[in-house]
């Protein structure tokens, strides 16, 4: 199956668009012929990570996302420029760390100075 | 997201629908509570009309239960949609939700 190309989303820094990132991640996941339990999880997973970075500090831009289908997963990244000093340390919750250890096969949030991003990935289920 | 909420003797029932998520999880929790008060013994949320939730509302219902149970009351959901009844698996909450 040939994959969607990478789609991109900038989406005004505020909580409110979260929701636009997940109906965008659970289209990609359908697409990509995820199940219904997948497509849901791809989109808690989209989330919870976007929720992540727009609470890693002030926001000085869009939040930026990319998704991307390959063949054996769908990569998502997202990233936010951040005022100066005005980063915070990520922090997760244990729901938050439950919850993205069941719905995605990898994730990483990063805080530096004047930026917060992100990266996570689900496997496509076998075939059968 | 929608909740509507109403007093039956000491039992709030409230009925939420749409999405709970970061962006909303504390307007959702202040009208859960409102009508709460001393006479109050049990808080029922009956999620059938909700379709998502993430980790900031189950937050914010772990909380109300916590405060609910230091009172003698408790907190219990019904009718989750597979979704949301999923999360509440993986996350352990669905026995102390009453679920199970």
């Amino acid at each position: 199956m040939t994959g969607i190309g990478p789609v991109e989303l900038s989406l005004p820094p505020e909580s409110r668009t979260v929701r636009i990132a997940r109906l965008v991640a659970g289209a990609i996941a359908d697409e990509a012929g995820f199940d219904f339990d997948g497509v849901e999880d791809l989109r808690i997973g989209v989330g919870e990570m976007c929720f992540a970075v727009l609470e890693a500090g002030e926001p000085s831009g869009r939040l930026e996302v990319r998704l991307v289908q390959l063949a054996d997963r769908i990569e998502v990244s997202g990233h936010l420029d951040l005022a100066p000093d005005s980063a915070r340390p990520p922090e997760e919750t244990s729901l938050m760390t439950t919850l993205l250890g069941a719905v995605v096969d990898g994730h990483s949030v990063e805080v530096s100075d004047g930026a917060a991003s992100f990266t996570l990935h689900k496997l496509r289920p076998p075939e059968t | 997201m929608h909740v509507d909420v109403g007093l039956d003797g000491p039992t709030v029932v409230a009925t939420v629908t749409g999405e709970v998520d970061s962006h909303n999880c504390g307007d959702f929790a202040a009208a859960v509570r409102e009508p709460i008060d001393d006479n109050v013994e049990r808080v029922e949320i009956d999620l059938s009309g909700l379709t998502f939730i993430d980790s900031s509302g189950l937050s914010e219902l772990v909380k109300l239960h916590n405060e609910l149970r230091d009172r003698d009351a408790v907190l219990v959901v019904r009718n989750p949609t597979p979704t949301v009844e999923r999360v509440l698996e993986i996350t352990g909450l669905a026995e102390p939700f009453g679920l199970t």
